[in-house]
């Protein structure tokens, strides 16, 4: 008894020594237990829903309990799709989103029989300690180029201006929305963080589940190689505290791989799918996939040949409401990688601007470069890999040369298709959990000393890799815990935040902005149209396409205020793969149309650098 | 001299061209007539009066050129949200939570109820400072005489129109510019308003009751003021500062330009 007295009493001095500390200020401590409990929220919808789909499915067929990481994939894109009809009804009030998460939860009450993650306590600290700064990353306030103007910008918007966003005035939203919506639900529950910590436990469930399809399709110790490749690369680890639809799209993929290994097509077909809707960038592996579920259908032509139509047909159907979506405004399908009407050949992206070459002999350096010659702050691939990579390469191909590697053949499927692309890593994220999974099946072959250097390697390239990423989320834990200022971040990280904190405390409270060559779309607390996305896309086109019509035309859709970078292209990007002459016709040429017409039809009425507002006359 | 990052600047004080080096912070003055050149380090966006430069910090900093040492100030007590001003003997210092008031060489501050656009630098001459507000994201010109409890509104968008904007004083005169027109404002010698598009202007210059500004002609932008004096050449000229006979401006190759006129 008196241990449990003495128990009690040091736990009462260790709460008020930590209150006496103020450990953790109010308002940051608010912000992280309100982004918890939405990204929680959220997460046990999502896995209700999941479970209830695949419950049912696995009660009529098997009886085996339901995959709780899967069951959470699958109910959060089927949620993301569901909210697609109401939403692009104009029905964006919280109280829609609250209604789908409860009715999503609703999967709960056909008591699913759960297979919850497992792992060693190793393992599990292991992983914790890897991904533990990506939520300080996660409470910090947004300063992520793609999360400022996408990924969080656009439920943001949804929710402040009650419209789907979407068409040539703003591109990203013709996108498909899976994560987006999703997004949106938790920022109702849980404020900006919401959907970051709800990222963040994607994140951790991607690690779960390749070291769980490793430990089970390859052997024990080669699911805990995958998770520490993929974990122990930066391009991988840097987006796991960061709202983005990669990560998302790499988890289906790898629940997708899975299936097709454990001959389940329905599910495969059903992870592609979701995989494909959630970002477009996933058909590499997804390929993969099916070819791998022909190549181990081979023998039985006459019966494949129309399972797999209907296979793909089902996959399609995740992503065809998008594309119905698109194709009832008028636009392209595909819209924005397609489809820019009024400039025939107007292209979206220049794959040139990435890697290094691409060339025959560029390919097949490919390899070696994209582990050896990448860097997170250069064009030359954006991002790192683990350099354990490279090492798990020749025992990867010899396996596929003796035919016993199918993830091997979906890892390389999926390289090439990337390779076929741009060369950016962060497009190869969503095959990020099948490339680990290949590496490892390449660990697999190895004899013992040559696991044991692929370990060291991986153990030494490790500063490499978090070095870049734990130097900037240093740089946001500050704000993060509550010890800086919101605004101060803002101000030293995001480029054109005094020209958005104008905006936001001095423009007319019914005034409408159009964001040309600027990013920040989410700190914005007005109406926004068009803002940038790859080259600055939209502003391009609205100059190009409409010349000295382009300001009026932004007047006729209500716009009151211009905010502008004046100075957003340097040619030596562009240089290798576009003449000056070209570069002056689409790259200069619309920054100085712009320039112009804001002299003549706009009133500058705040500045900071190259970066104003105008108020349109 | 180079065109600086707050391109309000090169500008003159009195005889000295204020402006920037290589690296668009305010560091040079270039004396007009005998090209006496002066290193100072006044930062991003000073306060210039005849022969004087104040850079607002902790501590400020006071150039009493051609001097090119200068001399501390008491530090701004707050967070600075747009140039400041100052006439020689005064300095104002727009703030987050309003506008401060000092002479220069003394420590005491007067505080002066307002809230001062961010941007916009005020304008100070003798009793009288004036500064432009916003309510509700329309502008308001506002004027404080030295004494006086409460600051007097002298113009609105939302009583006028016309959105007055970009403050300027000078020898008792006090000037803005409004869409269509400049307005000079003397307490005891009344108002003129002269007809323009001055719509471009990032500031207002003024000499005693001569004010200079961008002047949009429907394809371009010249420069015109009050005495009469205009720049009207091929391409842009931009951002006039005008003291007695001399005028600076940028052209549209981004050459500073220091010139001598004499009114028509």
């Amino acid at each position: 008894m008196s241990r449990h007295i003495l128990a009690a009493l040091s736990a009462a001095l260790g709460l008020a020594a930590l209150l006496s500390q103020d450990v953790l200020p109010a308002d940051a401590l608010l912000r992280a237990a309100r982004g918890g409990a939405g990204a929680a929220l959220v997460a046990l919808a999502a896995t209700g829903l999941g479970a209830g789909l695949l419950g049912l499915r696995r009660a009529a067929s098997e009886g085996e309990p339901v995959d709780a990481v899967a069951a959470f994939a699958l109910g959060g894109a089927a949620l993301g799709t569901a909210l697609l009809p109401p939403t692009a009804l104009g029905l964006t009030h919280p109280a829609v989103f609250i209604v789908a998460l409860l009715a999503a939860a609703s999967g709960w009450l056909t008591r699913p029989r759960m297979r919850w993650p497992s792992a060693p306590a190793a393992a599990w600290v292991a992983g914790l300690a890897l991904l533990a700064p990506g939520l300080l990353d996660a409470l910090a306030p947004p300063v992520d180029t793609d999360e400022i103007y996408y990924h969080l910008a656009l439920p943001a918007m949804l929710l402040r201006e009650g419209a789907l966003p979407g068409g040539v005035w703003l591109p990203d939203g013709s996108r498909p929305l899976v994560t987006h919506l999703l997004d949106a639900a938790a920022m109702v529950v849980g404020g900006e963080a919401g959907p970051k910590l709800l990222h963040w436990l994607g994140a951790a469930g991607l690690a779960l589940a390749v070291r769980d399809v490793g430990a089970r399709r390859l052997e024990a110790r080669a699911g805990d190689v995958a998770a520490l490749l993929l974990l122990g690369s930066y391009t991988v680890i840097q987006a796991s505290g960061l709202a983005n639809n990669d990560l998302p799209a790499a988890l289906l993929v790898v629940l997708a791989l899975d299936a097709c290994l454990g001959g389940r097509r329905w599910w495969m077909a059903a992870f592609a799918g979701a995989a494909l809707a959630t970002k477009y960038t996933a058909a590499g592996p997804v390929v993969g996939i099916y070819l791998l579920w022909w190549w181990r259908r081979r023998g039985e032509p006459a019966g494949a040949l129309p399972e797999l139509a209907a296979l793909t047909a089902a996959a399609l159907a995740w992503v065809a409401p998008w594309w119905l979506r698109n194709g009832m405004e008028g636009l392209h399908p595909l819209f924005p990688f397609a489809g820019w009407t009024e400039m025939p050949g107007f292209a979206f992206m220049y794959p040139e601007k990435y890697g290094m070459g691409r060339g025959p002999v560029d390919l097949l350096l490919l390899p070696w470069r994209v582990v050896v010659d990448s860097a997170p702050d250069s064009y030359a691939f954006l991002g790192r890999v683990s350099p354990a990579a490279l090492v798990c390469l020749p025992g990867a191909l010899w396996g596929l040369a003796r035919g016993r590697a199918p993830i091997a053949f979906v890892a390389l499927v999926s390289f090439v298709a990337w390779a076929a692309g741009v060369h950016a890593l962060r497009l190869l994220l969503p095959a990020a959990g099948v490339m680990a999974l290949g590496a490892a099946a390449g660990w697999r072959e190895l004899a013992g000393w040559g696991r044991a250097a692929a370990l060291l390697v991986w153990l030494i390239g490790l500063p490499a890799n978090h070095g870049p990423w734990l130097a900037s989320v240093a740089d946001r834990a500050p704000a993060a815990l509550g010890w800086e200022d919101r605004e101060a971040l803002l101000a030293r990280r995001v480029r054109d935040w005094h020209a958005v904190e104008w905006v936001n405390e001095n423009a007319p409270e019914d005034a409408r902005i159009a964001l040309l060559f600027s990013w920040p779309r989410y700190h914005l607390e007005r109406p926004v149209i068009l803002g940038s996305v790859e080259d600055h896309v939209p502003s391009r086109y609205l100059l190009l396409s409409r010349g000295d019509d382009a300001l009026t035309g932004l007047r006729e859709r209500g716009v009151t205020h211009v905010l502008a970078w004046r100075r957003p292209f340097i040619y030596g990007t562009y240089e290798d793969f576009v003449g000056r002459k070209d570069y002056d016709a689409r790259f200069a040429e619309p920054v100085e149309r712009m320039q112009s017409l804001l002299l003549a039809e706009g009133t500058l009425v705040f500045e900071k650098g190259r970066v104003g507002v105008w108020r349109l006359q | 001299m180079e065109i600086c990052d707050d391109q309000r600047y090169p500008a003159l004080a009195g005889p000295w061209a204020v402006g920037c080096d290589a690296t668009g912070a305010v560091r040079v003055a270039i004396h007009v007539e005998t090209g006496e050149r002066v290193t100072i380090a006044a930062g991003g966006a000073p306060a210039l009066a005849d022969g004087l430069v104040y850079a607002p910090g902790i501590p400020s900093r006071v150039w009493r050129l051609p001097a090119g040492k200068s001399t501390p100030e008491a530090a701004i007590p707050g967070e600075l949200i747009g140039p400041p001003a100052t006439d020689g003997e005064v300095v104002v210092v727009p703030l987050a939570d309003g506008l401060v008031r000092q002479a220069l060489g003394d420590n005491r501050r007067q505080a002066i109820p307002g809230e001062p656009a961010p941007w916009y630098p005020p304008a100070v001459t003798g009793e009288w400072t004036v500064w432009v507000s916003l309510e509700r994201g329309e502008e308001v010109i506002e004027a404080h005489e030295q004494g006086a409890m409460t600051a007097r509104r002298l113009d609105s968008h939302a009583e006028n129109g016309g959105h007055p904007r970009h403050v300027a004083a000078s020898e008792g005169w006090l000037g803005w510019i409004r869409d269509d027109e400049v307005v000079l404002w003397h307490p005891e010698d009344g108002e003129r308003r002269i007809p323009t598009d001055a719509h471009t202007s990032r500031g207002l210059s003024m000499w005693g009751g001569v004010a200079c500004w961008e002047s949009w002609n429907g394809e371009d932008v010249d420069i015109a003021c009050s005495d009469g004096v205009q720049i009207a050449r091929s391409g842009h000229q931009r951002a006039p500062s005008r003291w007695g006979d001399w005028l600076l401006y940028v052209d549209d190759r981004d050459r500073v330009m220091i010139v001598e006129v004499a009114a028509p």
